[in-house]
Formats: structure tokens, C-alpha cells, sequence
């Protein structure tokens, strides 16, 4: 039910970033960024956080809507939704997994309007888009009035809906780095096409072969299976450095499976998504090698 | 609370109203008169409240009023002109896709954007633009005729 | 696609039979229609209800007094302001409009608050403090069956226990070659109608003029009447258009509008009540879960010759219709199949879930889920296929089914729809390449079929009426009690208005329900719209045709038997140069004070049941049907998506084609959801868990399979143009096909609905285990 405290809100709409930030900088928490604001107004109605004096309106800033790549990087600004996204050729050029992932998330709607940083920064455990971008080995850009940093995305997440965002910052930009050749990436969520359940189960893995035919590097994240975005270390371990025999794969998987640590609730028993994690971990590491022409006994 | 002003295009027509700020998109266009946008779950989850919004579909229902500030809306009071019915709206007419006609709106702004943006949308295309409208009383299967027959009257018009 | 097959030959039928357009499609796609939430009026109050913090106790104290300070507020109600009778329902008034000293399940009203804005209404709501005495909580019926239960109502839990004793089972068990003990289960299921539960309610003078969101404007009359303790003639309820019902909007709906006008009653001011999706769905009843189960004895050539049964239905807190869908389940207990020996035991419970109540199928879809299930592992034991073994025991003319009624006066189709969508389906073939699939992904075909009793049987009087009128211009306004919500009832009224006076459709308008003006016509269930709703509208049109006929023979100078009616105009059969357009004759009708209105009154051929026996004939006629699904299960996720889907049905006669087969479809839809995905669930301490889309899961577009529509036509002597049932039948064995499918694919039997992936994985783990 709505929480409706006798309470002053203010709606605003900064036009620059500078405005942007001085506004969190001076307000705090009393203030909540909206972007494409499916969560935000979800999330107040729900009672799930305390309602905001202050709803920031980012989306009418230029300059953080873009997508731009140079020689090494692709970088997505803040305020670039999925739809644009999926609809942009850099992106289906460098990410094709990114753009398959991209559009399993909501319905047609929903992504026309949500971002692909908001929907990192409210950090759901099913938060669709960062398992793939973790596999990616994509970083933020995090920015407040006076600071500016860089981290992994993985590193964003640190509980359910909790990231290390202090209420002053705000993702500015994803950082993807240019595939290298030798490298293909893989996304699957289970039941794709029931885009508005959140995930049951999803995996991602982004795998870099080496001149020998071993596996140089290789990065699996998991989504749904754990109160945040799960980077599965201890699987990626079975691989790097080897060669991609089938029964290591399927060790691979085994310890992703291990290492999950889903909850049981409406969508799924935890016994299931585990098994999942199982099933799905192992399809886009095949999937992967595939795309690099891997042949894998 | 403050009220704050709002001006928007709606349907073409300019539309300037004081909204509290938290106020819905879906409640200040049913305040002024666009009765055909509809809640069914207020969670974006049914899509009954579908509008256009700067030429893309939106979840009126999840969406602040303020965030249309600048923007145009088109609703389903929009799309007749001079009494005469857009193509989608005569397509579902004639394929029998309406039974209680609660998601209908919702159904015909997902497919005025679709055909917008596509014009030639093979039956995958059409699923994945519909997969944000619920419907529980048709099973969908002449929503997606009377989508194919709004394609195709589309063209004969163009 | 589709075909109709017609077996007879008819005079030739000018709209009826047509697959004309919704008569109110222009008002939907342009979005002029108004829905209950569409109404404004100038004065209005917003009111909130508040609902029960636990779901059993009883009610010590409501503070009201922080609620009273917000400010809007106007009004707060409680169980003490209700001027009328305190327990209102049928067939057992145990329900409450607000209830007074106890709750008995978390959807219960306790208070209500209208106020000047929506936001006050909220926000007072929420300041209701209630002080509780709280009792021990009991959700599961075979727990609240026992002496020791909490009791939820003082007439204690068990609310209906119905029998049926046919032959002897003792005797039939030991002339089997086999016997086989099964249990079943099925879920809470909610409706889901897309536009949830509304009203407003306006005073005018010491009449209340209601909108609501209503099935059964009638009842919500009735309910509303009785609570604000009013004669009925100055409660009006008007239905706008319905966003959907399924059986939904009774009840519920009902409580909806005699709040909306208690609070009306209580300020002086319309009051408008919108329920958000997450009241309706804490509030609302659902559809019954079952346990269900089944001891069968067969012999070796696949004849049942015993069952014994016993089912379980958990009605909730309160029985709201669990009488009466236990009734359906009883006399349809061994689904579409002659069993000679029958012991059967059926019980209605009460707990402290959410009531069960009326939702479309009625106590069919359950058992339809057994019996259905049964037959395919009966067929697995005797290594049978499945098509075999149902025209090994389905009913024939002459048939006897648990009740001793004997199946004749129609056409008993069911053999015939079977074999023929058997062929259709190509299933002995696909049957065996299926089986040999052996990748991740399998297929599998599974059928199920039965039959449905039409209307409402015993379960209550079964009467419709309907006034037409012709206007001076020859246009026509017909309305009925029979309303609308989706299935097509106003178009199909219309079709049959225009038929008989011989106009096109284009002439008629259907208007109300409204109950200031249209007959009660009992409720709009049991699939009878049409029938019932078409047999009013054809006896009233028939008593004008008769009049203004009578008026062209003078007029031609002939006598009445030669007059016909067709496309609009109206000429002698000896002479046709003796002609005159129908708005014309109309004219001169109305100028000559020729009465051009007239009522009809259809009733249902009688029929009785004794409760006591458990013998007599429920229903006066049948429908019969079958199912057939493909789907493709990954033995991986368990995930499985339904491919195709056949479905023939005999509807008697198919007054519209295309809203026929946009129920199908969508009763298809549903089947899918009851198969697969859906559940209602509620936390072990009585807390609703589902309570939005995000949770509640229905299926989207891309999840429907290709679906083939069949309709076998046997017209029945007794429905209008021959017609019978179509909306039920269209949803309730879907969903046994597609599990029945699912076991072909995968070898493993889920026998509790939905058949979720995590159900279906363990199975095959089970499976893979045990070799």
C-alpha cells in the first residue's frame, strides 16, 4: 500500500550533469535519481524505500546520453535505454551477446524508456544486463560533484538492491572493452522469451582463446542465483589456462552450481536454480566456443 | 506539496495542468479526459496503460507525469481522424480480436508503434511487440491476425 | 482455423450463424467505451477499504480516531454502520459486507474510509488501527476437517458433503482385473480479468444509482438491498462495459458496489470505489483447489467397472458457491466416461485461505484433471493407447451417468468428436514418432475430453427474460439481464433479435443491463448466455414479428402465415410485389398504436436432483468436447511449450463463429495457464504471497501454441437455433491434454497442477534415479 507521509516532494529536471550532481551533493539522500523510471515509482509505491524529498529527472541531460567507441572501448552513457541499445550499430557490431541480452529484459515498453545503468543501479539480483556485461568485463564510471572513479560492474553490487552508490553519485558511463579477436561471449536466460519474469536463472560467459588452443581467459556470471550478480571465480578456474575438453566443461558447470547461492521463492525452488545453473553455465560456454569455431571433444 | 506545471501535447492538442509531483502520467491523461488509457495492475506488468510518448510506447502506470514535461503523447483518442478509423483500430474490429476490450487500448498503441517501426513485421516481430499487453480473454490468436491485417491495410494506404 | 461442420439442414439463417462484428467493438477500439472506472461525477468521494491484518481472529477494538484526523476524510464505516441484514450470500449467508466481530481470512473488510481525495481515502486507511484477538489459523481442509480445528464458522467446517451411490463397488472392484489408488491435486487459481473490481454509487433523492463491475447486476441489487436494508426498487445497478469476469465479478463485485453505496448512503455523496490489483487479488475469491481421489477398477480389455472417489474442496473462509460447484463436480464425477459402480464422497471445507467461489468451469477443470490423467495411466498400465481406451468407456446414447440419469434427447457426441479429432490430429502417427524422440527436447500428443451438463442445472432457477422493442423508425432496442463481459452475449442477443425480425444487425442496439429495466435473468454463468439470453431475446422478438405481421396482412390483405421477414423488408410469400420495407411497416405499427414491445420469458426444461441419493437428472441437456495438445518439453529445464492445439466442440449450434472461436482461444489461453504456470499461493501463516502479474503468472502471446478450432453442430431441441454451451467448455480440459502431453514426451506424471518446471525436473530426476 502507499506510504503517504505528510511530505514534501519536489520534482526536478537538471540540464546538465554539473546541475545533476550538485543537486545529490547537496541533497543526499533525501534525493532519488530517476532515469527511464520503471523502478523508481514501483519502488516508492511498494513501500520498499522511503519516499524522496527530491525525484531527479536525469533523462532531459545531453550529455549523458551517448554511445561512443574509440580504438579500445565502447562507452554507453547514463541515460541510454535499452531499446537504443539494441537499435545502435556499434553495439550489435562489438556485443551482439550484449544486444541478445539486452533484449530478454521487459517487454518492448519497458526498454523503450528504461536505462541500462538504472537497471544496474537498482540492482536487483536479476538485474538482466549485468551478467553479460560482467562476462564483457565491463566497468563503470561512477561520478559524483567532486570525485570520479572507475570499478568493474561486478564490484557495483554489494546485497540485494544494494549497491556502492552513495546517494551523491551516479553511473555516468559502462565501459565495455573492444572484443578482442579470439573472444565471444554468450548469454542465456532461462525461458528468454518470458522477458517480464524477472530471471528464474541466467549465465553469461566471455571466453578469450589463446594461440594454442587454451582457454587464455575466461569470465562466468550468473544472474537470479545469488543476492547479487555472481562472478563464478572458483568455475572460471576449472577453465583458464586449458583446453576445452567436454567433461572439463562439465566440471565447469558442477562448480558454478556449487558456487550459487539461489533462494527458493514463488518463481523456483533454490534446488532448481541450481540445477539451472548447471544447465545454462554449460550451454553458453559451448555456445561461446562455438561462435571462436572451437571444436570441443 | 507543491504543485508543479506540466505541459505536454496530447493527441496534438497543447496541454498545460499543475500536477503534484509524484503524480502518475496515467492519472493526469485519464484527469484530462483520455478515459481510454487503463490500469490493470499499476506495475507495468499488464500494459493496458500503454500510451506513445515522444513516438515510443510507455507504461503510463510506472511513469511520473513530469517525466512528459516537453514530450507528445498519443493516446487512442488520437488516432481517428476526422471520424474516420486509424487501420488498426478497423483491423481488430473486423478480426474479432475485441471481447471485454479492457486491454485493448493498451493493444492497439503496441501495434500503431510496431507497424510504425516496422512496417513489414514477420510473426516473431509481432510477438515480441505484444509481450508487454496481458490480455485474459482471447488468447491473443486475433490480436495477432488483426495486427497482421493492420500491416497490410497500412500498405494498401501508403 | 477452423471449420463448422454442420450435420443438419436448416432453413437458411441470415445473421444468426454469422461471424457478424461485435456489436460493441466500435466503442472499445475508439475507447468511448466506459468501464465502472470511467464514471466521474461532480461531488465525488474516494473510499478505500481497510482489510483484515490476520487472517483469524477476532475483532476487539477499531481505532479509528488518527484515521479520522487526516485530512478529506469524511466518513469511516464499520461493521456497526451497516443499516441492513449483517450476512448476506447464497446458498449459505454467512458472508459480510464489513465484517463485525471476527475475521476469518486476510482479505476480510473491517473498516471503510471515504474522503475527498484518493490519496486521503489511502492515508487514512492505513492509520485504522485494529486490536485483535487472534485464533489459532487452519489452511488446509483435510486439517479442517478434524474434530480438533479451529472452527472458522460455528456450523462447523465441513460445509456440503454430496454422495453418489451407483451400483456397488465392492462388486465392481472385484470384477476388475486391475485396481489403482490416485490422488490428484489442483491449485488456487485467480481470475484475472484484466479490469479489476469497481463501483460508484450516487444518491438520487432515497434511490442509489449504482455502476459496478458487476456480473450479476441483479444480485449486487439483492446484496445491496439487504445491506443498506432499502427495497430493491430504490437500488438501481447499471452495468457499464466489463472488463472481464470468468465468474469473477459476483461475490466480490457485489460487496464492491454495497460498500460504495452504504458509504454513499452514509455522506449524502456519490462515493467511487476502485479496487487496486493488489486489493483484488488479496480480496477476491479463486477458484477451488482440490484434492481429489480416485480407486478404479478395470479389467484387461480397458473397462472401468468401480470407482470409488473422494474429493476435497477448500472453499475458504467463506462458502460463497462452494456448494454448488461441489454439486457440478459430484454429477460429473467420473468426467465423460459410463461407470456402473460408484461410490463417491464429496466435502466443502471451510479454512482460513482466501473463499473459492465461482470461476469458469465451475468443479469441472478439476476433475477433468483426474478423470483425464486416470484414463491415460489406465491405458500406460494396459498398454492401451489413450484414443482407444476413451471410446472404450466413453458415454453413448443411452449411457447412465452417476446420477442414474440417462443420456438421450440430444446428441451424444463424444465418440464422434474423439475419433474425428483423433484423425484430424493425426495422432496414432505422431503418437508413435513421438515416443522415439530422444535429444533434449521431446514431444508428446495427449488428448482429453468431456462433457459439460448446460446451464444451471440444479443449482438454482433457471428463467431468463428479455423486452424488444421496435421504434418508429424501424430501429430496435432489445436489453436482457443477461449481461456481457466479453464473451459476446450483447452481439449474440442482437444477432438473434435481427433473425427473427429479418434485419440486419445494423437495426439493433443492445442496451442495460441495467435492473431498473431489464428482466432478471438469474446470473450470467454456467456457459448460458447464449442460450438462456438468445432464448429470451427470440420468444420477445417472436411476440413482435407475430404483431406487426398480423398488421402487413391487413395491410396486404392476406393472412399472417404468408408474411415473411427478411434483409430488412417484409412481403407476402403468395404476392411478394406486396411489400414494404420493415422501418416502413414500423411506422405505420406505431402510428396505428400497434404495441411493438413485448417481454419473453424463457425458462430451462425442469429438472431435479436429490441431494440425499445423489440420483436424479441435474441437467436437462449436454455439451461434449475434446482436446488435443502437442508440446515440446526440454527434459533439461523441464520447461515445456505447447506447440498445438485441436479442439472440437459441439456447442449445439454456433450463433457467431468468430466470438465462438475467440472463446476457444482464449478458454485455450487459460487452460495453458491452469496446466503450466498458474498459482495462487498463500504463506503457511495465511499471508497472500501472489499478489500482482509480476508474481501471478498468465500467459502472454508467445507462449500460445497454433491452435486448430473444430465445432460439430448437434442442435439442441431445447436452446435457440439448437444452441448449447461454449464458454466453459472452451477452458476446462485444456489443461489435462497438455499434461497428458507432457507424460507422452517425458515418461513422468505430474498429478499436481501447474505442472512447473521444478516439478517436471524432479520427476525425470526421480526417474533417471530409479534406473
Amino acid at each position: 500500500m502507499e506510504q503517504l507521509e505528510v511530505h514534501d516532494i519536489e520534482f526536478l529536471t537538471p540540464k546538465t550533469e554539473d546541475e545533476l550532481l550538485d543537486i545529490l551533493d547537496r541533497y543526499k539522500e533525501k534525493a532519488k535519481v530517476l532515469a527511464g523510471g520503471s523502478d523508481l515509482l514501483l519502488l516508492i509505491r511498494r513501500n520498499l524505500i522511503a519516499r524522496p524529498n527530491y525525484i531527479v529527472n536525469i533523462m532531459e541531460i545531453p550529455s549523458l546520453k551517448y554511445i561512443n567507441e574509440d580504438e579500445e572501448t565502447v562507452r554507453i552513457g547514463a541515460t541510454v535505454t535499452h531499446t537504443e541499445a539494441i537499435e545502435n550499430q556499434i553495439i550489435n557490431r562489438e556485443f551482439p551477446s550484449l544486444v541478445k541480452a539486452l533484449k530478454t529484459i521487459g517487454s518492448t515498453q519497458i526498454r523503450n524508456w528504461a536505462t541500462i545503468a538504472g537497471n544496474l543501479a537498482n540492482a536487483s539480483p536479476a538485474a538482466d544486463s549485468a551478467p553479460i556485461l560482467i562476462a564483457l568485463d565491463a566497468k563503470l564510471k561512477i561520478k559524483s560533484a567532486k570525485d570520479e572513479k572507475i570499478i568493474p560492474v561486478e564490484e557495483l553490487f554489494v546485497g540485494v538492491k544494494k549497491t556502492i552508490l552513495k546517494p551523491n553519485e551516479i553511473i555516468k558511463e559502462i565501459i565495455i572493452p573492444k572484443k578482442r579477436k579470439n573472444f565471444a561471449a554468450d548469454f542465456i536466460k532461462l525461458g528468454k522469451r518470458n522477458a517480464l519474469v524477472l530471471a528464474v536463472v541466467s549465465a553469461a560467459a566471455g571466453i578469450e582463446m589463446s594461440e594454442d588452443g587454451k582457454i587464455k581467459n575466461i569470465r562466468i556470471a550468473l544472474g537470479s542465483v545469488a543476492p547479487t550478480p555472481l562472478r563464478a571465480k572458483k568455475a572460471e578456474d576449472v577453465l583458464r589456462g586449458k583446453e576445452p575438453k567436454m567433461d572439463l566443461i562439465d566440471k565447469c558447470a558442477k562448480v558454478a552450481k556449487e558456487e550459487s547461492k539461489p533462494i527458493s521463492d514463488v518463481r523456483a525452488s533454490a534446488e532448481y536454480r541450481r540445477e539451472m545453473v548447471y544447465v545454462l553455465t554449460k550451454r553458453v560456454i559451448l555456445n561461446a566456443l562455438k561462435e571462436l569455431g572451437v571444436n570441443v571433444e | 506539496m507543491k504543485k508543479q506545471l506540466l505541459r505536454m501535447r496530447v493527441n496534438g492538442r497543447d496541454v498545460e495542468v499543475y500536477v503534484r509531483p509524484d503524480a502518475r502520467l496515467i492519472d493526469v491523461l485519464r484527469d484530462l479526459g483520455y478515459l481510454s488509457v487503463k490500469e490493470g495492475c499499476g506495475t507495468g506488468e499488464c500494459g493496458a496503460c500503454t500510451v506513445i510518448m515522444d513516438g515510443k510506447t510507455v507504461l503510463s502506470c510506472i511513469t511520473f507525469a513530469l517525466q512528459a514535461n516537453g514530450k507528445e503523447i498519443i493516446t487512442v483518442e488520437g488516432l481517428a481522424k476526422n471520424g474516420k478509423l486509424h487501420p488498426v483500430q478497423e483491423a481488430f474490429i473486423e478480426k474479432g480480436a475485441v471481447q471485454c476490450g479492457y486491454c485493448i487500448p493498451g493493444f492497439i498503441m503496441s501495434t500503431v508503434y510496431l507497424l510504425n517501426e516496422n512496417p513489414n513485421p514477420t510473426h516473431e516481430d509481432i510477438l515480441d511487440a505484444l509481450e508487454g499487453n496481458l490480455c485474459r480473454c482471447t488468447g491473443y490468436v486475433k490480436i495477432i491476425e488483426a495486427v497482421k491485417e493492420a500491416a497490410s491495410r497500412l500498405k494498401k494506404e501508403a | 482455423m477452423s471449420k463448422v461442420i454442420v450435420k443438419e439442414k436448416e432453413r437458411v439463417l441470415n445473421v444468426v450463424g454469422h461471424p457478424v462484428n461485435r456489436v460493441d467493438a466500435l466503442a472499445k477500439v475508439t475507447g468511448t467505451a466506459k468501464f465502472t472506472a470511467d464514471y466521474y461525477v461532480p461531488n465525488m468521494l474516494y473510499a478505500v477499504v481497510k482489510h483484515a491484518d490476520i487472517p483469524h481472529g477476532y475483532i476487539k477494538k477499531i481505532d479509528t480516531s488518527e484515521a479520522e484526523k487526516v485530512e478529506g476524510v469524511v466518513k469511516i464505516a464499520t461493521g456497526k454502520d451497516i443499516p441492513g441484514v449483517k450476512k448476506v450470500g447464497f446458498p449459505i449467508p454467512d458472508e459480510e459486507v464489513i465484517v463485525q466481530e471476527k475475521v476469518r481470512y486476510i482479505g476480510d473488510v473491517v473498516a471503510i474510509v471515504a474522503a475527498e481525495t484518493l490519496e486521503a481515502a489511502r492515508k487514512a486507511a492505513e492509520k485504522i488501527k485494529v486490536e485483535y484477538d487472534p485464533l489459532p489459523v487452519v489452511l488446509d481442509p483435510e486439517e479442517a476437517m478434524k474434530e480438533d480445528a479451529p472452527k472458522i464458522h460455528d456450523s462447523g467446517n465441513i460445509i456440503t458433503h454430496f454422495k453418489i451411490r451407483k451400483g456397488d463397488v465392492e462388486k465392481g472392484f472385484k470384477e476388475a482385473d486391475y485396481v489403482i489408488e490416485r490422488e490428484y491435486r489442483t491449485q488456487f487459481i485467480e481470475h484475472s480479468y484484466l479490469e479489476p473490481v469497481a463501483a460508484l454509487a450516487i444518491p438520487v433523492g432515497d434511490m442509489i444509482e449504482i455502476y459496478g463491475t458487476v456480473q450479476n447486476p441483479h444480485n449486487a441489487r439483492r446484496i445491496t438491498s439487504l445491506t443498506l436494508g432499502i427495497p430493491m426498487h430504490k437500488v438501481r445497478v447499471i452495468q457499464p462495459a466489463l472488463g472481464g469476469s470468468f465468474g469473477g465479478k459476483d461475490d466480490t463485485a457485489n460487496f464492491v458496489a454495497a460498500r460504495a453505496a452504504l458509504m454513499a448512503k452514509l455522506t449524502g455523496r456519490p462515493v467511487k470505489m476502485v479496487y487496486t490489483r493488489e486489493q483484488d487479488m488479496r480480496e477476491s475469491y479463486k477458484r477451488h483447489p482440490y484434492i481429489m481421489r480416485y480407486k478404479v477398477g478395470f479389467t484387461k480389455d480397458g473397462r472401468i467397472t468401480a470407482m470409488e472417489i473422494k474429493v476435497i474442496t477448500n472453499a475458504g473462509a467463506y462458502s460463497s458457491s462452494s456448494p454448488l460447484v461441489l454439486y457440478r463436480s459430484t454429477v460429473q464425477c467420473t468426467g465423460t466416461y459410463e461407470v456402473p459402480n460408484i461410490k463417491g464422497d464429496f466435502y466443502t471445507v471451510y479454512t482460513n485461505t482466501v473463499f473459492s467461489g465461482a470461476m469458469r468451469g465451475f468443479g469441472a477443470p478439476q476433475i477433468n484433471f483426474a478423470v483425464e490423467s486416470l484414463m491415460d495411466e489406465i491405458a500406460e498400465i494396459l498398454g492401451m493407447d489413450p484414443v482407444e481406451i476413451r471410446l472404450k468407456n466413453a458415454y453413448k446414447e443411452g449411457s447412465v451417468t452417476p446420477t442414474g440419469q440417462v443420456l438421450k434427447g440430444h446428441v451424444v457426441s463424444i465418440r464422434d468428436i474423439i475419433k474425428k479429432l483423433a484423425e484430424i490430429a493425426d495422432w496414432k502417427k505422431k503418437r508413435e514418432e513421438y515416443s522415439k524422440d530422444k535429444g533434449d527436447v521431446r514431444r508428446g500428443i495427449g488428448i482429453s475430453c468431456a462433457f459439460r451438463g448446460v446451464s444451471l442445472g440444479a443449482e438454482g432457477a433457471d428463467y431468463a427474460g428479455a423486452i424488444v422493442e421496435v421504434f418508429e423508425d424501424g430501429h430496435i432496442s432489445i436489453t436482457s439481464g443477461i449481461s456481457e463481459m466479453g464473451q459476446g452475449a450483447k452481439t449474440v442477443m442482437s444477432q438473434t433479435a435481427a433473425e427473427v425480425l429479418g434485419v440486419p444487425i445494423e437495426y439493433v442496439t443492445f442496451v442495460g443491463p441495467d435492473t431498473s429495466f431489464s428482466p432478471d435473468s438469474g446470473p450470467t454463468v454456467a456457459s448460458r448466455g447464449t442460450l438462456m439470453g438468445c432464448g429470451a431475446v427470440k420468444v420477445a422478438a417472436e411476440v413482435v414479428k407475430e404483431r406487426m405481421a398480423k398488421y402487413a396482412a391487413k395491410l396486404f390483405n392476406t393472412t399472417y402465415e404468408n408474411i415473411v421477414f427478411e434483409n430488412g423488408y417484409v412481403y407476402s410469400k403468395k404476392n411478394p410485389e406486396n411489400k414494404i420495407s420493415f422501418p416502413e411497416l414500423a411506422k405505420k405499427c406505431y402510428l396505428d398504436r400497434v404495441n411493438l414491445s413485448a417481454v419473453g420469458w424463457f425458462l430451462a426444461p425442469e429438472i431435479h436432483w436429490d441431494p440425499e441419493t445423489g440420483e436424479g437428472e441435474p441437467y436437462f441437456t449436454y455439451t461434449y468436447y475434446a482436446d488435443i495438445a502437442e508440446v515440446e518439453v526440454n527434459v533439461k529445464t523441464g520447461d515445456v511449450k505447447v506447440k498445438k492445439v485441436y479442439a472440437m466442440h459441439d456447442p449445439g449450434k454456433v450463433v457467431n463463429p468468430k466470438t465462438a472461436k475467440g472463446q476457444v482461444y482464449g478458454g485455450v489461453a487459460m487452460g495453458i495457464g491452469y496446466a503450466l504456470k498458474e498459482e495462487y499461493k498463500i504463506d503457511g501463516k495465511g499471508y497472500p504471497i501472489t499478489l500482482n502479474f509480476d508474481k501471478y503468472q498468465i500467459v502472454r502471446a508467445h507462449e500460445m501454441p497454433d491452435v486448430e478450432v473444430y465445432f460439430l453442430e448437434n442442435p439442441d431441441p431445447s436452446g435457440p437455433f439448437g444452441a448449447k454451451s461454449l464458454g466453459e467448455p472452451a477452458f476446462d480440459t485444456v489443461a489435462p491434454a497438455i499434461t497428458n502431453a507432457i507424460a507422452h514426451a517425458t515418461g513422468v506424471r505430474v498429478r499436481s497442477l501447474p505442472a512447473t518446471k521444478d516439478k517436471i525436473l524432479k520427476l525425470l530426476k526421480e526417474k533417471e534415479e530409479r534406473r
